[in-house]
């Protein structure tokens, strides 16, 4: 108890200890809005009872050093140890948490000599904020070279998928330990701040935010140099807070080194952490100046605005006689000094500002496209993608937010938006499956993009940048809202603005090609084949003509294959079979050759296990049993693969529902009921995962009911008929619940729901008909 | 005479009345605790935050039909107050089961290095309920429910700025107890 020899004990006070309590309580309530200065003389006069007095400055104290944060409760179980990591060996704990555990490890490479610490983090850990933390900690800690801050060596994963970061050993003690051990004069625990600030002030040149800078996490060698470490929760943070949290931390480290301050020192820490961020120091180099200062004797700008403090420092620094003149001049130069320290501070600011804008853009352009596509990639990623997405969010935001933003930040940061509505709900691989986060971060996208694209229709990030939120748009209204004339028509908007680049590079041609694809699915969506064919066949005309160069691109193959995949469905549909068939060996060729390429890649598994279910689909119906259950079987595989790295993975879920499906007609078209019946579970699994990921949203509900529909008729062709009849009552309410919410597409209006009700009344009732095979 | 429904203790409650949001917790604590122990279970080993346990908690009785979500704000905080129950039983558990390396830890960040003791909180906060119930329970829907300020708001009928303030003078005041630890100090509102 830190506290304990200058208060009594809750509870052992002489008189009535909850009086005392409740009468301290409610005076810190009132003190909160009672300025710091005012504070002494407002407590003398509202209480002179002893007890109390001394149970409110006891709060205060802790008010100011600590508070809790809002909470949550995490338990960690934490496993053995392993031997060794890499040319490391494992040679004692040094703590644990429930992060994970730290270790020291020695280099036994045979090459030299290295003491080590360990950071083990749990692999089931790597949720939320810690992977973000994570990732950034290595990427940046790695480039870092700083003599006061411990130097990151390596990093990998852990065979078992538990992350780890090897970090110089430092052997040194907590600041606050070392000073009082040292019995530390009041300038060397000064000048320990300002060594730890002007690293920070490094780091924060970097990118790097601590945001923990506690005693524990500066040390103190044995020779005396300090070394910042534990950046295990250094991160790139809000950009609005950044550079703060750390100037508040800094503060509350001197604040506990000297229990004891000057005026002058207790205006700095009084500085450093006061409450609004913007009243502290705007930077960490800006709060060693004033320490040195202080060392220095001079002015600290701490105290700036008492005049006569300054004139006083002056006075005492230059003794000079306090003559008329004199005092004139001082008055003279103090002025100059304040208008001096003025233009300082705002040019500062204005440095500052323009730094942290260029950083902001930097790591949201990192955060939501290099960084998301390289977390997608590893196993059990949606936690720590949707951390990404937050914390792009938040650099968008303030982007965003940036008064008078040029044109080229209007259009990145209305790219963000578009790009993180994509991995929050759009089709794409990877996604979370949140469809109503997705519109309003459209929403947000489309408030930035479309005055941008009045203002400059020629220029190509702009209309690059239109074009996708135009496109993403579209998806989310056809996939997600069933509304096909509305994404019809941003589907052409999309076309119009990409046309006149469309063949100059690479990323244009695969927008464009993908713009005339969504006017296709429009109509194939509802059915409407003969609609969508003609489109299909424009894109893969357009994307067949380009020149070598272009079409070789990947981004180019990957659209080709997603419209070839379209343009064969819009065939088969139609009646030209033989259209279909070489549509769908070719978009099969390339996905073979993509993945082939970078065989671990999800979104090449997912084109490849797209284009094969479609195959094994198309084969079915053509009576190629064999060719289409090979398909199927490889879609079905390579669909549970992706499902196994992260069964979060809307986009995953979706992939696996569908091949099974294929599989369980498959099965059930061979009379295998127990083979279909597994297979079936299996995909209706993934339904209800897909459902609840949506929040119910009426798309993944109207697929969930497609699936119930077409087993429910598997069921029913392999004479299973309380099966089958389970399967369309459930299809059928789920029809009419989407009708009831004004949520059922024309297609199942008029199709699939009337359907239903006639099977279920003609087949499940108690007059039931004999057996006989239905098709669907 | 048939107990009163859930809508009706939970009316009550909203009227004031604090022996029906005891009766709501006694209804409602075995579906919250079956929930509750099935996570448990399912994240053994693994870290989670109380917040988003309270959530789904409650998602999945609005889900099951059990409750309006309109309600969710009071929930919420019948969910808190059961999942301070739950964590201090197993960190009492935990306690002395030496062999399992589990530490039960309370922080935001969820590194937990610095977190406090969670038994040693709740020693804390049994003490600042007899003194103020008040600041207790705000202590308990934000600590261990992570419920937002405008659902504490609805459950106590307090406007956000006197919450914050209350919530601020709560900190300070378990942080004395605790020892003031300023390891894990953090100013967040």
């Amino acid at each position: 108890m830190r506290w304990a020899a200058i208060r009594p004990m809750p509870g052992m006070t002489t008189d009535d200890p909850l009086t005392t309590e409740r009468a301290a309580l409610a005076l810190f309530e009132e003190l909160i809005d009672i300025r710091e200065s005012d504070r002494d003389s407002w407590i003398a006069q509202r209480t002179a009872e002893p007890a109390v007095k001394a149970r409110l400055i006891a709060m205060i104290t802790a008010d100011r050093v600590s508070s809790l944060g809002t909470g949550a409760a995490a338990i960690a179980g934490i496993g053995p140890a392993p031997e060794r990591i890499g040319a490391y060996r494992i040679t004692g704990l040094i703590g644990r948490g429930g992060m994970g555990a730290v270790y020291r490890g020695t280099r036994d490479a045979g090459d030299f000599a290295l003491d080590v610490a360990i950071k083990i983090i749990k692999p089931g850990l790597l949720s939320d904020q810690l992977a973000v933390r994570l990732a950034a900690e290595r990427q940046v800690l790695a480039g870092m070279n700083h003599p006061n801050i411990a130097r990151l060596l390596d990093g990998g994963t852990l065979p078992d998928g538990a992350p780890y970061i090897i970090m110089e050993l430092i052997d040194g003690q907590p600041a606050d330990r070392w000073a009082n051990a040292a019995a530390a004069s009041t300038r060397t625990r000064v000048g320990l701040v300002i060594t730890a600030a002007r690293a920070v002030a490094h780091a924060h040149q970097r990118l790097v935010i601590h945001r923990d800078i506690t005693p524990a996490n500066v040390l103190v060698t044995a020779d005396g140099t300090v070394k910042l470490i534990d950046f295990g929760i250094a991160r790139v943070a809000d950009a609005a807070t950044t550079t703060a949290a750390d100037v508040y931390g800094l503060g509350r480290l001197l604040a506990r080194l000297l229990p004891a301050p000057d005026a002058e020192l207790a205006a700095i820490i009084a500085r450093a952490t006061a409450e609004d961020a913007a009243a502290r120091y705007p930077t960490a180099d800006a709060l060693a100046d004033d320490l040195t200062a202080w060392r220095d004797g001079r002015v600290v700008a701490a105290m700036a605005g008492g005049r006569r403090y300054a004139i006083g420092k002056f006075v005492g620094r230059h003794r000079l006689a306090a003559g008329a003149s004199a005092a004139a001049l001082v008055l003279l130069l103090g002025a100059l000094g304040a208008v001096i320290a003025a233009n300082g501070q705002a040019r500062a600011a204005e440095a500052e500002s323009a730094a942290r804008f260029a950083q902001t853009r930097a790591v949201a352009r990192a955060l939501l496209f290099p960084v998301y596509d390289e977390v997608a990639k590893v196993n059990g990623s949606t936690a720590a993608k949707a951390a990404l997405a937050r914390t792009g969010l938040s650099y968008l935001e303030a982007l965003a937010a940036m008064p008078a933003a040029p044109h080229d930040v209007q259009v990145e940061a209305g790219r963000g938006f578009v790009r993180l509505a994509e991995v929050t709900g759009g089709g794409q691989a990877g996604q979370l499956g949140r469809y109503a986060d997705a519109n309003a971060l459209l929403a947000r996208a489309e408030a930035l993009l479309v005055p941008a694209w009045a203002a400059r229709p020629g220029d190509r990030a702009t209309a690059l940048a239109f074009a996708a939120l135009r496109l993403e748009q579209a998806g989310t209204n056809l996939y997600n809202n069933n509304k096909a004339d509305a994404a019809r028509a941003q589907a052409q908007a999309a076309e119009a603005a990409l046309r006149p680049l469309a063949s100059r590079d690479a990323e244009a041609a695969a927008l464009y090609a993908t713009a005339i694809q969504a006017m296709g699915d429009s109509h194939g969506w509802n059915d409407d084949y003969p609609g969508a064919f003609p489109h299909h066949a424009q894109a893969e005309a357009f994307l067949a003509g380009l020149p070598p160069a272009l079409a070789a691109d990947d981004r180019v193959q990957a659209a080709r294959s997603g419209n070839l995949r379209l343009l064969a469905e819009a065939a088969h549909k139609t009646g030209r079979a033989e259209i279909a068939h070489r549509a769908l060996d070719d978009a099969i060729a390339i996905n073979r050759a993509r993945l082939t390429a970078l065989p671990d890649d999800p979104p090449r598994q997912r084109k490849l296990a797209t284009s094969l279910w479609y195959a094994s689909v198309v084969h079915r119906t053509n009576a190629r049993a064999a060719a289409a259950r090979s398909a199927s079987g490889e879609a079905v595989a390579l669909a549970r693969r992706m499902v196994a790295r992260d069964g979060r993975d809307a986009g995953a879920l979706q992939l696996l529902a569908l091949t099974a499906e294929v599989q369980a007609q498959l099965l059930a078209d061979a009379g295998d009921a127990a083979g279909n019946a597994a297979i079936a579970a299996e995909m209706l699994a993934a339904h209800d995962r897909l459902v609840a990921l949506a929040g119910d949203a009426p798309g993944a509900r109207r697929s969930r009911a497609a699936a119930l529909r077409t087993q429910g008729t598997n069921r029913w062709n392999v004479k299973d008929t309380a099966g089958a009849c389970r399967a369309w009552r459930d299809a059928l309410a789920s029809y009419d619940a989407l009708a009831a919410a004004g949520q059922l597409s024309r297609l199942d209006a008029n199709n699939a729901s009337p359907e239903m009700a006639r099977l279920v009344a003609d087949l499940c009732g108690s007059a039931r008909p004999p057996w006989r095979r239905v098709d669907i | 005479m048939t107990a009163p429904s859930a809508d009706a203790l939970i009316a009550a409650w909203r009227s004031g009345d604090l022996s029906a949001r005891d009766a709501l917790l006694e209804r409602f604590a075995p579906e919250l605790k079956a929930i509750a122990s099935a996570q448990l279970r399912r994240e053994r080993g693994v870290s989670f935050s109380s917040g988003d346990l309270v959530n789904d908690a409650i998602l999945r009785l609005v889900q099951m039909g059990r409750m309006h979500i309109n309600d969710k704000a009071h929930m919420m905080a019948l969910a808190a107050r059961l999942m301070r129950r739950i964590l201090i039983d197993h960190a009492r558990q935990r306690r002395t089961d030496k062999r399992d390396h589990v530490r039960v830890v309370l922080n935001e960040e969820l590194d937990g290095e610095n977190g406090p003791d969670l038994i040693a909180l709740e020693t804390a906060l049994i003490r600042l309920g007899a003194i103020d119930e008040g600041l207790m329970a705000i202590v308990e829907m934000r600590y261990f429910g992570g419920m937002a300020m405008g659902d504490i708001a609805e459950v106590t009928g307090l406007s956000e700025a006197t919450l914050k303030r209350r919530w601020r003078v709560a900190r300070a005041w378990l942080a004395d107890a605790l020892g003031g630890d300023p390891a894990d100090a953090r100013h967040d509102d």
